[in-house]
């Protein structure tokens, strides 16, 4: 089946639904009013397809797409947002570097992932390849790195 | 500061309107999905008069979607062949088209006719052969689909015997259809 551009904003409607929870499971660190705003934004994203569904006939497909994509945009700069604010407002690193790693990466992963599927069914599109030429790439830097720790060291004192 | 609501409390509300959002955006997402947008075309495929259509009486109208041959006749004991009287064409420039002939209507007393048969001359012909034994017609069935090449048009043969001892004036009246597969 393929996906609709309306995907993107059902896709970023759940986001926002996250980071909504997210916020409010770690209250302490976020504004309070965090979590309803981002309810909010959740149901603009509704209120966004609805409409888009009663002028289907009147946009067409590549004013549909955009829009969409700004919307899930937006909620990515905001997943974006929130680890920039733990890391340089709250200066909780520790949380900023879970975060990024727990959240953030992938969540960017995912929407890339069907944004790649999207544009495939436009254009040949190889992000799968791409991702496991990376995936293959830093494993073995990896692998390497393990094997021999002390090549970090050297490289870092010859410069 | 006092707090009004509790952690887990705010949680539940939260929890509970995200799912009524999911919810409601996955139903008008799936409703969007469902939707389809039909629009006309022109047919590609369509009759056209051969050069035996004055001799068959053939009149075709409906934007050539529709044809009636009126003059065919069937002599006692002779096969009459109209090689050439109306034609199928496949207008498109470059698409082929399967087709195939497929039996309607048929009206008629079978007592006068020994047979009536089209046949669509493409390279694999098909034929719809209505064959009577004096008291009863034989049906043929819908045939095979054949391909229509893109720019072609294929004639349509019509042979007709009449019963040894027919008088004239008999009528048969067969209705068929052409089938076209996208």
């Amino acid at each position: 089946m393929s996906l609709l551009p309306e995907f993107f904003a059902f896709l970023g409607v759940d986001v926002f639904v996250a980071m909504s929870l997210l916020t409010c499971l770690l209250d302490d660190y976020f504004p309070k009013t965090l979590p309803y705003v981002f309810q909010a934004a959740a149901i603009g994203g509704y209120v966004h397809i609805l409409i888009s569904r009663e002028f289907l006939t009147l946009f067409g497909d590549y004013m549909r797409f955009w829009y969409c994509f700004l919307y899930l945009a937006v909620a990515l700069a905001n997943v974006i947002a929130l680890n920039v604010y733990l890391a340089a407002i709250k200066k909780n690193w520790t949380l900023a570097k879970v975060f990024s790693g727990t959240v953030v990466f992938p969540v960017l992963l995912i929407s890339v992932f069907f944004i790649s599927n999207y544009a495939s069914q436009i254009a040949e599109f190889y992000f799968l390849q791409m991702a496991m030429l990376f995936s293959a790439l830093v494993l073995g830097l990896s692998i390497a790195v393990l094997l021999s720790p002390k090549v970090i060291g050297k490289y870092w004192k010859r410069r | 500061m006092k707090r009004v609501f509790s952690k887990s409390a705010k949680m539940l509300i939260l929890t509970l309107m995200s799912i009524l959002v999911i919810s409601a955006t996955a139903a008008v997402y799936y409703s969007l999905d469902m939707t389809s947008t039909i629009t006309t075309a022109a047919n590609d495929v369509y009759f056209i008069l051969g050069p035996d259509n004055a001799t068959a009486g053939v009149s075709i109208f409906n934007d050539n979607k529709s044809a009636t041959l009126t003059q065919l006749k069937a002599y006692p004991n002779i096969t009459m062949t109209y090689d050439d009287p109306i034609r199928v064409r496949n207008n498109h420039t470059s698409t082929n088209y399967s087709v195939r002939l497929r039996p309607v209507s048929r009206s008629g007393g079978p007592a006068y006719f020994v047979y009536i048969n089209f046949t669509l001359q493409t390279s694999t012909t098909i034929s719809l052969n209505y064959t009577s034994n004096g008291s009863t017609w034989t049906n043929p069935s819908s045939t095979s689909f054949v391909e229509l090449t893109a720019n072609t048009e294929y004639a349509i043969v019509v042979q007709t015997m009449a019963n040894a001892t027919a008088p004239s004036s008999q009528t048969a009246s067969i209705e068929i259809a052409i089938d076209i597969e996208q």
